[in-house]
Order: C-alpha cells, then sequence, then structure tokens
C-alpha cells in the first residue's frame, strides 16, 4: 500500500511541476484548477465560516476573466479524522450527480443544507433516508416536475437533465444529501464552513478539493494539474 | 396554478412603518435622547436591490455616511426591466411586476418625491379585473366567465358546499377567505404581531386544516390553498390587510411609466457614487464598536476592508448566508438565515404585433389554465407610441419561452395569435437575486421566526421583503428598509 502512495504522489508531483512549466511557457490547455484561498495547512475555528476562492483555467480560458462560469466550480469540503494522514489528500472523484446539480439550474432554488426557494439536499436527504424506492420518486420529480411534496413551491420540470442524471442525482441525495462529514458549495468563490460530525479530536481537520463541472473536449477528464486540494487544520473544539 | 385569487402569494403592500413618515422620509427622533448624532454615524448597506436602495437614500437623508456594496454589475436586484429583444422600445418587468392602491403607501411617496408616473394596470398578474370584464378561467379543461363562476348550478357541480353556494353567487372568488376566516380575523386587536390575538393555537396546524376544521368543502380548499401555511400566520396576514384597508382583491394595480426599474434607477441616481457596483462582500467581522466589511473591487484580486459603524443587510438570506459572519450569528439568528424559503418564478413575456384577442370576441386577454406548462396570461397597458402589445404569462422556472409559447397555443381558446416574440428571465441562473418573496411559514415553525425576523444581532441590521409585518412585494421591502434607517439613526 506504501509503496503505491508514495508512487501516486510522484506523478503527481511530476505533473504538477510539468504544468507548472508549461505555464511558464504558454498556458495550458489542459485543465487547472487552483484553490487560491484558503493556504494549504491554515488553521480555523471548528464551525467557522470561511471565505473560499478557486480559480479554473481549461483551454485557454478562465474564470477569472468569466471565460469559464463561475458555476461550473464545485467545492467539496470533508472532514477527516487526521489531517496529517497522507490518505487525507487523496481527493475522491467528484460524484457526478454534483456535475448535473451545478449544470443544471438546481442551485437557484435549492441549497446544500438550509432552505431557499426549495428544501435543502439535507432535508430532501433525510426524509428519505433508506428509502431505495425514493431514488425512483425524486428522479421522476426532478425530470418531470413535482409540487406539494414541502411547501407551496412548484418544482419546476428539468428536460435539460437526461434520465441518467436524474437518477444519480436522487441517487446521491438519497444516499449522500444529509452526510454530516462531507458538504458542497458551488461557485468560483464562497465560503465553506469547518464542519465536523460529532467531536473532532485534535488531529481532525477539512480537506477542501475543487472541481471543475463545465463541459470537457473529447478525451479530456476531470483529472486537473493544480492546487486543487487543500488541507485546513481545525482549532478549538 | 391559480395565483391570483390566493392572497397568500399575491405581492404588493402597505401602510406606514410609523405615522409619522413624511413623503420623503422618516420621522425624527425624540430629542434630548442621549445617543450619537445620526450625522456622525457610518454605515454600510450590503446589495443595491430596492431594499438596500431605499435603506441607504433613507439613511443619506438622515446625514449618515452610507456606502452600498452590491456584488452584481447592476443595481435593482429582482426589480428589473428589460428592453432586449422587444421592438417599439417596449420593455416589461421581468421580476417586481406591479405596486397596489391601498397597499403601497410608502412606495408612492417615493413615486411623488421622485417625480415618478404610476400607470394604471388592471390585471397585473392576473389580479381580478371589474366584475365581468372577460376574464376567463380553466377548470377540468373548461372556460368559465365569471358571471358562470357565480351560477349556483355551476358552483353545485364544481363541488362547493351549499354555504358556498350560497356565498360565491353573491361574492366574487377572492373573497371566499372571508366566508371562514371572519371571526378568527376580528380577533386580531393587536395586528402588529402575531402571538397573543387569541389564535395562538392556530401556530400548530396549516391554513387548510383550519378550513376544513371550519367546514369548507374539498373544492373550496383547493381554491383556497392552505396546504403548509402556517394558520396563524395566514389568519394574521389577513388582519393586518384588513388593518391596512387592503381588499381580498389586493386593491386596484399599477406599474411604474417606463417600467417598475425606474424606482432603482431614481434612488440610485440620488445616491451616486455611494453605490459601488461589482464589489461583493466576502468577509464580514463584527465587534461590540462596528463592523469590518471584506470585498472586492471589479476585476480586483486583492481584498479590501471597510470599517462602519453598522452594517444593514439587504441581500437576500440564501445568497447572505454564503458571506462568513465572525463571530457567527445568534443561534436564533443563524435559524432564521437558514431556514427561511423564499418564492421564486419567471414572467414570460410575449410581443404580439396586435391585440389579437379582440378578433376572437374575447374583451381582455386574462385567462388561467391548467397546462402544466403555462398557468396565466394577461396583457400588459400599452405603451405609448407603440402600436404592439406585451403580453405577460406564468410558467415553470427553467422553461424555455418557446416552450410556455407553445403551451399557450395549445390551450389558448381563440384562433392564430399574432404573437411574434417570448423571452424570460430565468432568476434560477441569477447568482445574486434569485429569489422572489418570502414563503408561508411552515406551521409550528411561527415562534422561531417571529419576532426575531425582525430584530438587529448587534450592529448587524436586516431589511428586506420579509423583515415587516406584511411581507407584500416591494412595499415590505422599503418598509423595513425605512425602518431600519429610522433605528440606526435613533440608536
Amino acid at each position: 500500500m506504501k509503496p503505491k502512495t508514495i508512487g501516486l504522489s510522484f506523478a503527481a508531483l511530476a505533473a504538477a511541476s510539468f504544468a507548472f512549466l508549461l505555464h511558464a511557457e504558454t498556458p495550458s490547455p489542459g485543465l487547472s484548477v487552483d484553490i487560491t484561498s484558503p493556504a494549504d495547512h491554515s488553521r480555523l475555528p471548528w464551525n467557522a465560516q470561511a471565505p473560499y476562492a478557486v480559480t479554473v483555467a481549461y483551454r485557454g480560458k478562465s474564470t477569472r476573466f468569466g471565460e469559464l462560469p463561475a458555476k461550473d466550480v464545485v467545492l467539496r469540503a470533508a472532514f477527516v479524522p487526521d489531517a496529517d494522514a497522507p490518505a487525507a489528500r487523496q481527493a475522491a472523484a467528484l460524484p457526478e450527480a454534483l456535475v448535473g446539480i451545478s449544470q443544471s439550474n438546481c442551485m437557484g432554488c435549492h441549497d446544500f443544507t438550509a432552505s431557499s426557494a426549495g428544501p435543502s439536499f439535507a432535508a430532501i436527504g433525510k426524509r428519505y433516508a433508506g428509502q431505495a424506492a425514493a431514488v425512483a420518486t425524486l428522479a421522476d420529480h426532478i425530470r418531470n416536475g413535482s409540487s406539494g411534496a414541502w411547501g407551496g413551491g412548484l418544482m419546476p420540470p428539468h428536460p435539460d437533465l437526461a434520465p441518467a442524471q436524474a437518477t444519480a442525482i436522487a441517487q446521491w441525495i438519497v444516499s449522500h444529501g444529509n452526510d454530516p462529514a462531507v458538504h458542497y458549495y458551488v461557485g468560483a468563490s464562497g465560503s465553506f464552513r469547518m464542519s465536523a460530525p460529532g467531536a473532532p479530536g485534535p488531529r481532525g481537520g477539512v480537506v477542501l478539493s475543487a472541481f471543475y463541472t463545465g463541459p470537457l473536449d473529447p478525451g479530456d477528464t476531470r483529472a486537473a494539474a493544480g492546487r486543487d486540494t487543500v488541507v485546513v487544520y481545525g482549532a478549538g473544539s | 396554478m391559480a395565483r391570483a385569487p390566493d392572497p397568500m402569494e399575491r405581492r404588493a403592500f402597505l401602510k406606514t412603518v410609523a405615522a409619522g413618515i413624511g413623503a420623503s422620509m422618516i420621522a425624527p427622533a425624540a430629542e434630548g435622547e442621549r445617543r450619537r448624532p445620526a450625522a456622525g454615524k457610518r454605515v454600510i448597506v450590503a446589495g443595491a436591490g430596492i431594499t438596500g436602495l431605499a435603506c441607504a437614500y433613507e439613511l443619506m437623508q438622515r446625514g449618515i455616511d452610507v456606502t452600498v456594496l452590491e456584488a452584481s454589475g447592476r443595481y435593482g436586484g429582482h426589480v428589473f426591466t428589460g428592453r432586449d429583444g422587444l421592438s417599439d422600445g417596449l420593455w416589461a418587468d421581468y421580476g417586481a411586476d406591479h405596486l397596489t392602491k391601498p397597499g403601497y403607501e410608502q412606495f408612492f411617496r417615493y413615486v411623488e418625491a421622485f417625480g415618478l408616473e404610476a400607470v394604471p394596470y388592471p390585471n397585473a398578474e392576473g389580479s381580478p379585473l371589474p366584475a365581468n370584464n372577460g376574464q376567463l378561467t380553466q377548470i377540468g379543461g373548461t372556460f368559465y366567465t365569471e358571471a358562470q363562476l357565480a351560477d349556483p348550478a355551476t358552483l353545485k357541480a364544481l363541488g362547493f358546499n351549499a354555504r358556498e353556494v350560497a356565498y360565491l353567487s353573491r361574492h366574487p372568488w377572492y373573497e371566499l377567505p372571508a366566508l371562514y376566516l371572519t371571526d378568527h380575523i376580528a380577533r386580531f386587536h393587536d395586528p402588529d404581531q402575531p402571538f397573543g390575538n387569541g389564535c395562538d393555537d392556530l401556530d400548530a396546524i396549516d391554513l387548510d386544516t383550519l378550513y376544513a376544521r371550519l367546514g369548507a368543502s374539498q373544492r373550496a380548499r383547493d381554491t383556497l390553498g392552505g396546504r403548509h401555511v402556517n394558520a396563524l400566520y395566514g389568519v394574521w396576514r389577513f388582519a393586518v390587510m384588513k388593518h391596512r384597508g387592503i381588499p381580498l382583491s389586493e386593491g386596484e394595480t399599477f406599474h411604474l411609466k417606463g417600467g417598475n426599474g425606474e424606482m432603482p434607477r431614481a434612488f440610485a441616481a440620488r445616491l451616486g457614487a455611494r453605490v459601488r457596483l461589482n464589489h461583493p462582500i466576502t468577509a464580514i467581522a463584527r465587534d461590540a464598536d462596528g463592523v469590518t466589511v471584506t470585498y472586492t473591487a471589479y476585476g480586483y484580486d486583492a481584498p479590501q476592508t471597510m470599517r462602519a459603524d453598522y452594517l444593514v443587510n439587504c441581500i437576500s438570506l440564501p445568497v447572505f448566508r454564503r458571506i462568513p459572519v465572525t463571530p457567527p450569528l445568534s443561534p436564533a439568528k443563524q435559524y432564521v438565515v437558514d431556514n427561511l424559503t423564499y418564492s421564486s418564478h419567471p414572467f414570460f413575456v410575449f410581443e404580439a404585433a396586435s391585440k389579437f384577442w379582440l378578433d376572437h370576441g374575447f374583451a381582455n386577454l386574462a385567462m388561467s389554465f391548467e397546462h402544466p406548462d403555462i398557468q396565466s396570461i394577461w396583457a400588459v397597458p400599452e405603451t405609448p407610441g407603440a402600436t404592439r402589445v406585451i403580453l405577460k404569462a406564468f410558467g415553470p422556472s427553467g422553461l424555455s419561452p418557446q416552450r410556455v409559447l407553445a403551451a399557450f397555443r395549445e390551450v389558448y381558446p381563440g384562433k392564430r395569435d399574432t404573437i411574434v416574440q417570448a423571452l424570460t428571465h430565468d432568476w434560477s441562473q441569477d447568482a445574486f437575486a434569485p429569489t422572489c418573496e418570502m414563503e408561508p411559514f411552515a406551521p409550528g415553525t411561527l415562534r422561531q421566526f417571529w419576532p426575531e425576523i425582525m430584530k438587529p444581532d448587534g450592529r448587524l441590521y436586516f431589511a428586506g421583503t420579509y423583515a415587516d409585518a406584511l411581507s407584500r412585494g416591494m412595499e415590505s421591502c422599503v418598509r423595513s428598509a425605512a425602518r431600519v434607517a429610522k433605528e440606526i439613526a435613533d440608536a
């Protein structure tokens, strides 16, 4: 296990250096994602809300100049019990559901953990937790719209989302929407919360991982060069 | 979604903060109180929507040093008049649609003070037209005129009970709440707040349950639409409307000549360089003496800070909560910020070459439909000098205007229309002003919202459509703005 981790680190390091060198010459045409704030290894109090900023560049275009939409950036804040453990930095891939959520207009009416025009994904996840049949119902509501399940508001139809995308979103909401250890934020800048499920230990922290969810050219993947993962240590408890 | 007859959903509104509010402003504080003079204070207003602009204007009138920081590149927020894509100099309001008389007393003070002109706009958002003026309602696939909807045989066939049939044969449908709630409304001796008026137990149930208890038929309950609406909030709302002289029809409807965007424009013109666009706030820190706001200026990466004695948040709460506040808000205020639910819906705007419906035997284009892609349509008063007309329709968010037009053409009971353009503004894609008004509170939650929703948290004040005893369109925005400006001036 250990040699593999080292191997991966070297590969990542080499890729990062290569991207940096390329950038020094001409802008890299590939995907680069940089968390510019907060700083890696910074420290913030538990439960504090703090600003974040991400710059994404892809095929010569950048979020800095509005050439890539700000909503094509997703930030994940995941609690880790040991922020210094090598595994903490190995960010899992972004669930496909988050690509659909950020690319459609979901965020105009829904937030992850609080109400806006619609219920939060956490509230929906909580209501339907453990109900396998709920996925099909929710996917149908996403695709075709619904009303009356939560309040007076109207869930509009989403013909822009393919059935498989709607199902992926519904599946994610039911199984992970209410996960207290992992939170998502959409936008190139905004704020995240230093959340821990239960009492965090002294080595606990939050790993921030940023992703680009916009359309990709054929053959490209969402794996990005740049500082797309940072660790923030929790202070106090 | 029969929005028009449902007073819980209609926008508009009210009487003023304090009886002493003058044409352009708010009453000065009583003399002799020990406090810092208003003129020496410095205030940051977050957000240049109608609330933020009105609040900054009121503060400026009091000699207070005020700066408005707006995240987007335009002011006005959800008050937005659009011209792109329309011919003949036509325009359309894509956000706040209309004003009412009575109900917009504070707003009309600004209309007069700024020399703006309010134009009658009958049937705005489907609001009631004068009796038998051509309104058509689709029920079970059939279109009914107002006269037909007052016919006892029709009412009985639709499923209303005997008491409702008798009432609706003498009253318009929008007055139906009065049949059941008059006694409850009469109990509200203090309409300034919901509790202590002998109805506190209603907090636990929804309005639909109350109507059912009072003997309403299922048909009436479907029309009244009280599901998920806190019954105490619902009854209190009617009581405040009654207290402020607003009828169940919601009053006569108007819009501003040139579009409702003229109002934010008039405020902004007077505020000048105090309004900074594309200056998003990224963090708020506060202490006992004041607030420090971190923001960025357009196109510059380096954060800047600004210090003030107070901050007024005029950003809608789902957007505001993305901004870190240190130390955090009190748990009670955080509950409000995280749990207030808003409505958000688009208008679909059609440009027609003529008033085609007149050729089809309809006196008005004032129709509500059962189609999932279009709920209602109404005509906007003509723009002087234009031969073309603007129609507005309600449909679900996220649909293309062409799809909504196709739905209209499916259900319209006349012949071929002359619509040549279909547009919308998709608020669900708007990063800074995605929401419209607050939704009614859910059953069992009113104590968590009221009166916390009106209170400041330290030196952080809150204004917006929700921060008034009657949330009702732009009036509750400017009323809450004036109230907060006065509170800060008097602090």
